[in-house]
């Protein structure tokens, strides 16, 4: 079909918004319309007939169509029957009859408008107004609901697809409707399953919990970010955040709508940093070292239980308080200054020692170490201080140190001691050999002019030697004695077994023998106050006392021939004095006389063992008397001795002793 | 018969050495110290003196410097005694001429030796 001689118009403003089809085979009717159909409307469309008119139908679904009756090949009625109604296109007939049987037919197709020519174009206008205007509501209406229903799809994705979970409730918790997110949370693979298993009230652990939720929403219409722990399908239990308000559905029931974020992950790693600050805030607590914290202005942050052990503050006494105003002694301030300072600097500080004061201002030795507290950003916010007491190991340290100090000393001295002993040894040793060798030389000297000349001695010159040699024994063995004597002091105990005895009886046996063993030198003249004067002495030990005392003596004065004894008694006390006139005893040697073996600087012509003095001393030793000398060199000694008197036992002396 | 003059102080060993000497002939006069021994030298005029060195008062050394200092004396021969061979002592003697000594205690034979052996010197 050859459709060129249609004509198809658009005109742009102030013409209606409307598209018409005109189905008229007259050409003037034609003109007559589509002048002014132009002027109207903003789409027209012509057809010529029936057939033509139903194509153009179809092909552009006009708003109106204007079709005449008296149609060439298929009439308007004809076309109208053909037209499905459903497309809401208005149908307006023009006819040039007004007979009834062509309008109840018309009706019965399905018109709209019956329009009698000559065409009223005052009423077709306000038809096409009145039509057009419902089509515009129309046209809204669809765009309205067009828009609602993408609005609808859009938010039923969102819902659906939420990861968050809502809900719809009533007031008596009946899951009216939730998203897959939350019957999935609750572990339900529908919403139907969902409501059909519980009723809301039911997801709570605790019911008080649930209780609180609702009281809040009912008094304040909504509750926001409440968090509480679910029980879902499997019993398993899930933490939730919830926001939710109340308000009414269409029918102006009250209903609960909210949404629903599973915190479960959250809320575990929550707990167990919770439960790991605790355990660690225990142990720290519980850790047997000081632990304390400060933070950059250096107050005390943190304070263990140790620590209030130690410095004795509490930790409410502390806390809040300068570090250094408590526990830094005016002597450490600057030094720890500065390592603190260090170590809010990152520094690492290890085993510093320095010292603190506790609270009763006791000084402690420390060893620090310290680690950073960072905040949340990573900043340093403060330290911990972990602190070991070391004033006790110091302590140790030390008086092993002084120990240590004391023992090297008292090494050194008996080394020393060893010395003087290995020195003595050696001096005892040269001079017993040199006072042997001279009695043995002499024995030796008397045994061989006694070979040499036998012949040619007589009887009182064989006895002369013979008596020598037997003196030279007698000498030596009285040396032998001496060593003997000296030698029992040192290793054994001695005790001296005092009696009450006259002193001219205990003295003058004494005399006797000293006078014998000097061949009668001198003569010892003896003088007492009282005739009667008692002396408490071992009479055995105090043998030994007197007689070397005397023989000295003697020995030390051969140009003269006196030697004086004297004796008196005081109240507690006897006074013997012993004088000589001889070479005295020079003034360096008055300290050493008591030494063993120690002979004076001015006795090297007389025979001495240097023995003699060590065992008068160690003699008034044993029985807790005094002695002392006064002397002159070239005028004589006095030696004065003094003796207890009483009848208590006498203290044994240790051995050796000087 | 010889004299000989014996100063020592140890009355032991004097009486070893006058006893040998008075043995072996010899006239022995005896002193018992430096100053005695002036007496006797001055008086007896001895062919030889044996001396002791320690000895109190005058000593042997200070004794046989005072000996040399008189024309008389001097050329006396001297032997010394000496309980140490020391160096100083020997030292000291040879400074004052004396080579000969003996070293106590006293070998009979050193001692009846040495003084024969001084005579025959002396005569040679």
């Amino acid at each position: 079909m050859n459709y060129s001689n249609t004509n198809i118009l658009e005109k742009p403003l102030n013409l209606l918004d409307i598209s018409v089809l005109y189905v008229e085979d007259d050409r003037n009717a034609q003109l007559v319309m589509s002048a002014f159909l132009k002027k109207k409307v903003s789409r027209l469309i012509i057809a010529e007939n029936g057939k033509q008119g139903l194509d153009l139908f179809y092909k552009y679904m006009p708003d109106i169509l204007i079709v005449d009756i008296m149609l060439p090949v298929m009439n308007g009625l004809e076309m109208i029957k053909r037209i499905d109604k459903k497309t809401g296109t208005k149908i307006y007939i023009t006819s040039a009859y007004s007979d009834r049987e062509s309008l109840l037919e018309a009706i019965d197709a399905g018109i709209d408008h019956f329009l009698v020519k000559p065409i009223n174009f005052e009423k077709l206008e306000q038809y096409i107004n009145k039509d057009y205007e419902e089509k515009s509501r129309k046209d809204r209406l669809k765009k309205r609901t067009a828009k609602i229903k993408k609005s609808e799809r859009y938010f039923k994705e969102l819902f659906n697809n939420a990861l968050v979970g809502i809900y719809q409730t009533s007031s008596e918790g009946k899951i009216l409707w939730t998203n897959p997110a939350l019957y999935k949370m609750l572990g339900y693979s529908s919403l139907s399953e969902l409501s059909n298993a519980i009723n809301a009230k039911d997801v709570y652990v605790n019911k008080e919990k649930r209780d609180h939720i609702l009281s809040v929403l009912d008094k304040n219409g909504h509750i926001d970010a409440i968090e509480s722990k679910w029980i879902t399908k499997n019993k398993r239990h899930i933490y939730v955040r919830e926001t939710a308000h109340k308000t009414v559905d269409d029918e102006g029931n009250v209903v609960y709508v909210g949404t629903i974020e599973n915190i479960t992950r959250e809320k575990k790693a929550e707990l167990k940093l919770l439960q790991i600050a605790i355990e660690l805030k225990n142990l720290m607590n519980n850790a047997n070292v000081p632990i304390i914290g400060i933070d950059k202005y250096r107050k005390i942050t943190d304070w263990n239980t140790a620590a209030q052990d130690l410095f004795a503050y509490k930790k409410a006494d502390v806390s809040g308080k300068n570090f250094f105003k408590i526990l830094v002694p005016k002597t450490e301030m600057v030094k720890l200054n500065k390592v603190i300072q260090d170590a809010f600097d990152g520094i690492e500080i290890n085993n510093y020692k320095c010292t603190l004061k506790t609270h009763d201002n006791k000084q402690l030795k420390i060893l620090l170490n310290t680690t950073l507290k960072h905040d949340y950003y990573g900043n340093i916010k403060g330290i911990m201080i972990i602190m070991h007491d070391i004033s006790e190991i110091e302590e140790y340290k030390n008086t092993l140190e002084k120990k240590v100090i004391e023992r090297t000393n008292k090494l050194k001295l008996a080394l020393e001691r060893e010395k003087e002993l290995g020195k003595l040894k050696s001096r005892f040793i040269a001079m017993a050999s040199h006072e042997f060798r001279t009695p043995l030389a002499a024995i030796n000297f008397a045994a061989g002019f006694l070979k040499k000349y036998d012949s040619k001695l007589d009887i009182e010159q064989k006895n002369k030697k013979f008596q020598k040699i037997e003196t030279q024994v007698k000498h030596m063995t009285k040396l032998l004695e001496s060593i003997l004597h000296i030698e029992k002091d040192q290793r054994v105990q001695e005790y001296a077994k005092p009696q009450m005895i006259r002193f001219i009886d205990f003295i003058e046996p004494i005399i006797q023998e000293a006078c014998q063993q000097t061949n009668f030198s001198h003569k010892v003249e003896l003088s007492v106050d009282k005739s009667d004067n008692m002396i408490y002495i071992d009479t055995e030990k105090g043998r030994n006392i007197f007689l070397n005392l005397l023989v000295n003596a003697i020995k030390y004065s051969p140009e003269e021939n006196t030697v004086y004894v004297k004796c008196y008694c005081t109240d507690n006390e006897t006074v013997i004095e012993i004088t000589d006139l001889g070479m005295g005893i020079n003034p360096s040697d008055i300290e050493l006389i008591y030494d063993t073996f120690h002979r004076g600087k001015n006795v090297e012509t007389i025979q001495g063992t240097g023995l003699g003095l060590s065992i008068v001393k160690s003699g008034v030793n044993l029985h807790n008397a005094d002695i002392s000398v006064k002397s002159k060199l070239g005028q004589g000694s006095t030696f004065t001795l003094r003796f207890p008197l009483n009848n208590l036992p006498v203290p044994v002396s240790k051995p050796g002793k000087k | 018969m010889k004299k000989i003059l014996v100063v020592e102080d140890t009355i032991s060993v004097r009486e070893e050495v006058c006893d040998i000497l008075r043995i072996e002939n010899y006239e022995v006069f005896e002193a018992s110290d430096g100053h005695q021994a002036l007496a006797i030298v001055k008086s007896k005029m001895p062919d030889l003196i044996i001396t002791d060195i320690l000895m109190p008062r005058l000593n042997g050394f200070k004794f046989i410097e005072k000996l040399k200092k008189w024309k008389k004396t001097k050329n006396i021969p001297i032997i010394l005694l000496t309980a140490k061979a020391e160096k100083a002592d020997l030292q000291h003697g040879l400074e004052l001429g004396i080579k000969d000594y003996l070293v106590k205690p006293l070998g009979i034979l050193d001692l009846i030796n040495t003084v024969k052996n001084k005579f025959v010197n002396k005569q040679l």
